[in-house]
């Protein structure tokens, strides 16, 4: 019995070979479909719910398909954002938000990684409207780069090490401009270099990514991002990498740009400090869902659910003085196996009966302010009030 | 319950996200204690390794040859070097018949018939696999399967040993020219250099072939073997050891371990020797196969064990030579066995090491 | 640059210092026994000649056997220096040159004789012959029969890269599927097959069972065939062991490279600017895969040039390694010291080229550090 019960902790090998298989089968009709050329635009194209929105995330599911299990890094999430705004996503490491991200690039590793259900609607220049998360790899190849652009974390390694800078820079000009000369590449990278505060662009230009630092290679990252004048920059903890005074010149530059390519941004950060200063939306995550959401002056003035309200606790704030910064206990539950209440229950330090019931629905509280949590359901519904 | 099982499993996905999470879930408190459960490192590798069909191939090749090769001779009728053959000298007449007369002590004429008799193994040499020998008999009249067994003993008992001595030297070695640096790992270095840029198979040889002008006796050679193997063979893990130590002692646990004011030895026997364990499991067993070929190379060429022990490669070597076609040609149970017991054995080694690189690996996917 | 070049050449140099000397010790550690073996060899081999006396002394002379071991060292050494590396036992060559003869009658049976000097030759000699005159220098049996070896390594080594280098990326960009897991056991089988009994397996079946090949050597005057189309046709089962060997290795060492790099985040980065899955791996990703094969270059000189051990001697391969064999089996110690100097500086060379390979195909790496 001991013996059992202390095995029944671990999957044994014929489950997580079964488990394997099932994943291979369903991954596979994923990557065929992805796979497909040739396919009727109609099967992706759809319309957007809100037209002042670029992109609208509508009960998207990224799962990734393990031997363990399927893990759901995003579990239904909707949100949006509208043309010409900077939406910040924020929260803890694992909670999802970089595979949201990622999803709506359709960059999330394949095979095992996948976009299970739900839609991502974006709004190209020419007015069509993509389901992303439908589309061929074919098609989507034909917007990436061009009409949305992204960011990343690591600026060291994220430039290819063999290639020249101009090289790279030059590559997605070359591949989203039918008939672009080599000579107009140049001078249209070198532009973007200017454009990002690189004022030697010629001499970089003719460099390898080795030859230069951190800020600077998250420069040409951002350079690379503008070159074909997308309307969405999605910019993945852009600074987290860098030094602090460096991570200012990127958010001034980020917002700038946004600006002058009249574009939106979709700013994933783990730090608040970064979101009060650049969003106008923002949105908090948690274990793969959206638990509150809403403008940057709701969310910051008035937080609603107990995790948003300790991140802002745990953030040092300069002209206070604390004894202690608050820290939330434990961690993100494991995605593999969430519970069927709040996944937030055992952390949180104002349960309420409620709780112990199912997870709590989203709901408006106030004109765009959204949360999930029972704290915040009606009466008659059992909250606490 | 069920539930449970998956909980604590790495979803050891590229993404980083998960693997944070479970980090830290290990080090959780009680409200969510009882979901999680902690598994030892030594029990991931292992689950991860039995994931593995290759490897579960590969490890079930080796205790079968493990088994044949050591518990196989106990149920074998015959000896290594015992005649299988029926026991029955063939006694010919020689042409011009010689003969001899001669009076017993009655008187009587007894007539002498001078025979010749040949050797009883060549009777019954190069048999066809029958009932009594499953897979016949060799040119010298001896079993082949009971061969293959005590082949497998020596070359499985010698690819262990030398395996052994390797790591010993190799790490010794390495970790002191790591760990001190400077001109000591200058000069250790150099050394290594020259052993790699030695050309392995012909040096082997070379080696080989001064043992018979040494006049070893045979039933020594085997050391010498497993001698020659070594010193030829340590350089790489040497060279392995000291690349890891050296970027371990870069390490901020190390700083810390410098930190505390513990011993020279302590730092490298407790500190830096089991971080390199993995790497180096995993490169012994790809070693084992290396070493198997090496000796099975060298008594196919007859530098290896000599005869009358039996070797694989030496059963093989029966290809070549002047009978040799006619063995290609008609006796394929002479040879083709043993070749495929020297594939599955490498092939085993191989497999496995494989699969442990992968289980140790924590970035690997899967 | 430059710099980094001579002190890599002068670390070179005193590697294979170190190679020689333990090849030295091997010959002489236990001394007098392997060379009595092998003066034994010898006589053998020059009892015919009578030289037997003459040429134990130029032995003894080139090993430095007549002095200690150490100062014996430095005596050989400073031979192969000189380009003395020895005279085999047992192989000999065509020197290209020729000497005269002259034929003289004597009591009814015509002689050859040479003469050192003009002053020397009688009268009555009647005409000349030329001969050619045979070398036993290893120096010279390792070139002449160097070339065959390297037509055969060569063209084993291309089909080697050119099968497995897009099998190991295919292997990889497919990771975990059928093809994968197939080319992978392929491959491991491919790595653990001793030489001899591949070989020998298929000359068991595509010689012998089959009839589809000739049994051993390269040329057959009986075949009817044209020479280059005999050559060929003799070479196939050879050149087959030897791909099927090496395969294994370089396609497990691609495909490892290449998951790697498939993992990289420059490779997201890629995929993020629109590029088509070709252009990101074959563009992208192979660039950055080629950088560890580069390593790969420092084995191929030796590789080529060593020939190949047994596969030349299981095929009856006339070859510099079925020699190296010979030599080895048969105590001709002067040939092995030199094929495995022969080796060792082939390896030095190697490994300097991949080097410097490595700064051509690796910008990051600067020569000289």
């Amino acid at each position: 019995m001991a013996q059992a019960k202390k095995d029944s902790h671990y999957i044994s090998a014929k489950e997580s070979r079964r488990i394997a298989a099932e994943n291979r089968k369903i991954t596979r009709a994923f990557e065929k479909k992805k796979a497909r050329r040739n396919v009727n635009e109609s099967e992706y194209l759809t319309k957007m719910a809100d037209d002042g929105n670029i992109v609208e995330f509508d009960n998207l599911h990224t799962y990734f398909y393990t031997d363990v299990g399927t893990v759901k890094a995003v579990d239904g999430i909707t949100f949006s954002i509208p043309e010409g705004s900077i939406v910040g996503v924020v929260g803890e490491s694992g909670c999802g938000k970089s595979v949201t991200s990622l999803s709506l690039m359709q960059l999330v590793q394949g095979p095992a990684g996948q976009i299970a259900s739900g839609s991502i609607r974006f709004k190209a220049s020419d007015g069509k409207v993509y389901d992303v998360a439908k589309m061929p790899t074919a098609a989507m190849n034909k917007i990436r780069g061009k009409e949305m652009a992204m960011i990343f974390q690591e600026p060291m390694t994220s430039l290819n090490p063999v290639f020249k800078i101009g090289q790279q820079l030059d590559e997605v000009m070359l591949l989203h401009t039918p008939g672009a000369t080599k000579e107009q590449a140049k001078a249209r990278s070198i532009e973007m270099l200017g454009l990002v505060g690189i004022s030697d662009g010629e001499r970089i230009y003719n460099q390898f990514p080795h030859e230069l630092s951190g800020g600077m290679r998250q420069r040409v990252m951002i350079a690379m991002a503008l070159e074909c004048n997308p309307r969405l920059i999605v910019a993945d903890e852009p600074t987290t990498a860098l030094d602090v005074t460096i991570q200012a010149q990127i958010l001034d530059l980020l917002r700038d740009i946004k600006t002058k390519i009249n574009g939106s941004i979709m700013l994933i950060t783990h730090d608040l400090g970064v979101i009060a200063e650049m969003a106008d939306y923002v949105v908090v995550m948690y274990a793969g869902r959206v638990i509150e959401q809403g403008t940057a002056k709701e969310i910051f003035d008035h937080p609603m659910h107990p995790y948003t309200i300790g991140l802002q606790k745990s953030k040092p704030m300069v002209n206070q003085s604390v004894e202690r910064l608050y820290s939330i206990p434990g961690a993100v539950p494991n995605p593999v196996d969430l519970p069927n209440y709040c996944y937030f229950r055992d952390r949180c330090d104002r349960r309420c009966p409620a709780c112990n019931g199912d997870y709590p629905e989203i709901r408006t509280v106030a004109g765009t302010h959204r949360v999930a949590c029972h704290l915040y359901e009606p009466e008659d519904k059992g909250g606490a009030k | 319950m069920e539930k449970d099982k998956r909980f604590n499993e790495l979803p050891s996905e590229p993404e980083t996200v998960n693997e944070e999470t479970v980090l830290e879930e290990t080090a959780e408190e009680e409200s969510l204690a009882d979901r999680v459960k902690v598994m030892s490192p030594g029990r991931l590798v292992l689950k991860r390794f039995f994931r593995s069909k290759l490897s579960v191939v590969g490890l079930t090749m080796l205790l079968a040859l493990f088994l044949f090769s050591f518990v196989g001779p106990f149920f074998s009728p015959f000896g290594e070097t015992q005649n299988a053959g029926a026991s029955k000298w063939v006694t010919s007449k020689i042409p011009h018949d010689m003969v001899t007369t001669d009076k017993d002590e009655n008187g009587n004429n007894i007539t002498y018939h001078l025979l010749e008799v040949s050797d009883p193994y060549q009777v019954s040499s190069k048999t066809k696999p029958d009932s009594k020998n499953w897979l016949g008999t060799d040119q010298y009249g001896y079993d082949i399967l009971t061969r293959l067994m005590y082949g497998g003993r020596v070359s499985l008992s010698l690819s262990f040993i030398v395996i052994f001595a390797e790591m010993l030297l190799g790490t010794v070695i390495g970790s002191i020219s790591g760990y001190f640096g400077g001109w000591v790992d200058q000069i250790i270095m150099r050394i290594v250099d020259i052993f790699n840029c030695l050309p392995g198979l012909p040096i082997l040889l070379l080696a080989a072939s001064l043992l018979d002008g040494w006049g070893i006796p045979p039933r020594q050679k085997i050391y010498w073997l497993m001698l020659i193997l070594t010193v030829f063979g340590w350089s790489g893990i040497a060279r392995l050891v000291r690349g890891q130590i050296l970027s371990l002692r870069e390490q901020e646990y190390m700083i810390a371990a410098e930190a505390t004011g513990i011993s020279v030895r302590h730092k490298i026997f407790r500190h830096l020797i089991p971080n390199v364990m993995p790497q180096l499991i995993v490169q012994a067993t790809l070693g084992l196969g290396g070493i198997i070929l090496y000796e099975a190379t060298l008594s196919y060429l007859g530098l290896g064990i000599p005869f009358p022990y039996a070797a694989w490669g030496t059963m093989i070597n029966s290809t070549s030579g002047a009978s040799g076609r006619d063995i290609l040609q008609n006796y394929p149970n002479l040879w083709v066995p043993a070749g495929i017991l020297i594939v599955m054995a490498v092939l085993g080694f191989n497999f496995v090491g494989d699969g442990l690189r992968d289980a140790f690996d924590p970035k690997m996917k899967r | 640059m430059i710099k980094y070049i001579i002190k890599r050449i002068l670390l070179s140099v005193l590697i294979l210092f170190g190679v020689s000397l333990i090849i030295y010790v091997l010959v002489r550690v236990k001394p007098g026994d392997n060379f009595v073996r092998a003066k034994y060899a010898m006589q053998l081999a020059q009892d015919s000649t009578g030289e037997v006396e003459a040429s134990v002394e130029r032995m003894e002379n080139t090993y430095g056997l007549d002095v200690s071991p150490v100062r014996g060292y430095f005596k050989w050494l400073g031979n192969i220096l000189q380009g003395d590396w020895g005279e085999s036992f047992i192989f000999s060559v065509d020197s290209g040159k020729t000497e005269k003869f002259y034929s003289l009658t004597v009591n009814g049976s015509t002689e050859y004789i040479k003469y050192e000097n003009a002053s020397e030759i009688p009268a009555e000699a009647t005409g000349t012959i030329e001969r050619a005159v045979s070398t036993k220098s290893v120096i010279r049996i390792i070139y002449s029969k160097c070339g065959v070896s390297f037509v055969i390594s060569l063209i084993a080594t291309i089909f080697e890269f050119v099968i497995a280098i897009p099998l190991g990326i295919i292997s990889a960009t497919k990771q975990y599927g059928v093809l994968d897991y197939s080319v992978t056991v392929l491959a491991m089988m491919g790595i653990s097959l001793p030489t001899f009994f591949l070989g020998a397996l298929m000359l068991k079946i595509f010689s012998i069972d089959l009839g589809w090949f000739p049994y051993a050597g390269l040329l057959d005057p009986n075949s009817g065939l044209p020479k280059l189309v005999d050559n060929i046709h003799h070479l196939v089962l050879p050149l087959m062991t030897l791909i099927i060997l090496s395969i294994g290795g370089l396609m497990r060492y691609t495909r490892t490279n290449m998951l790697e790099v498939l993992n990289a985040d420059y490779i997201r980065t890629a995929r993020a600017k629109g590029l088509s899955e070709r252009s990101v791996i074959y563009k992208h990703a192979f660039r950055n895969s080629l950088i560890p094969i580069v390593t790969m270059l420092a084995g191929i000189l030796p590789g080529l040039f060593g020939g190949a051990m047994i596969t030349e001697t299981v095929f009856s391969i006339d070859g510099i390694g079925k020699a190296a064999y010979k030599a080895v089996v048969q105590g001709d110690i002067p040939f092995v010291m030199a094929y495995n100097m022969f080796l060792s500086v082939l390896t030095v060379i190697g490994t300097l080229f991949s080097d410097l390979m490595y700064a051509v195909v690796d910008p990051r790496v600067k020569l000289g550090d």
